[in-house]
């Protein structure tokens, strides 16, 4: 639901792939995270950004967003960068 | 108070600094545009630190605002019901936002940032010019979703330092 609203508002976005913390993410405070790839966006390294919960819209769940440029991607293929505090890139949505 | 909550509330604070300057039109517009880029830098540097940034860390830099004030104005307007649904608004707001973070002294882009908002520089032209007499070309109520930008992100402001 929430990379579709972001698909919906951001015609940059090329992929979003769910991001997970190892054996966190049965905590019920664990933030959804994603990694947003977007051709729009500036090469500024990984960096998470927060969004509380907004139960209103349907959003029950904080989440976290890292938002990455194509070539950014390539270097996360590439293990040269790479998220922070061992999370994981998961399967594409 | 939380540090996400202080950096929210110091933002909120450059927001009606920033009124105040605009409320004066004898004042060049340098000084708007300042309180401008600090607002939206803390604006983002809330939402990195509240994401586990190290509050310390943020400090020090100041390229933050392309790349997170478009995240945090799309995230808005995605749980606004009714906001416009025009992929064209986000797409404008990261130019702008761009802009307003080129404003920063801090923010060279390898040299290739017009001028910035606090310092004298040398021109291409080899003349000193101060920002007080720089056109910068960016009033945000002319440009495309220079509006709606501003209006997210004071709200968000004011909804993360809790208070309105």
């Amino acid at each position: 639901m929430l990379a579709q609203a972001h698909r919906g508002l951001d015609s940059g976005i090329t992929h979003i792939f769910r991001v997970i913390a190892p054996g966190q993410e049965s905590a019920t405070a664990e933030p959804i995270k994603l990694l947003e790839v977007n051709q729009n966006t500036t090469e500024s390294g990984i960096l998470p950004v927060f969004f509380s919960a907004h139960p209103a819209t349907g959003l029950h769940y904080p989440s976290i967003i890292v938002e990455v440029h194509p070539s950014e991607w390539l270097q996360m293929q590439a293990g040269q960068l790479t998220l922070p505090n061992g999370w994981k890139v998961d399967r594409a949505l | 108070m939380s540090w996400t909550k202080a950096f929210a509330r110091q933002a909120q604070s450059d927001f009606q600094a920033r009124d105040y300057l605009l409320a004066n039109p004898r004042l060049p517009p340098c000084h708007q545009l300042h309180a401008l880029q600090m607002a939206f830098e803390k604006l983002a540097k809330a939402h990195l630190i509240d994401a586990g940034s190290d509050p310390c860390d943020v400090q020090s830099s100041h390229a933050y605002i392309a790349k997170v004030v478009p995240l945090i104005v799309r995230e808005m307007l995605a749980r606004t019901p009714g906001a416009g649904r025009e992929t064209w608004v986000v797409y404008a707001i990261r130019d702008l936002c761009r802009k307003i973070e080129l404003l920063s002294p801090a923010v060279t882009a390898g040299g290739t940032a017009p001028s910035n908002v606090e310092y004298p520089r040398r021109l291409p032209s080899g003349q000193i010019a101060a920002p007080a007499d720089h056109d910068f070309g960016l009033d945000l109520l002319f440009a495309k979703a220079g509006v709606t930008m501003l209006k997210v992100a004071r709200a968000r402001a004011n909804e993360l330092s809790g208070i309105q």
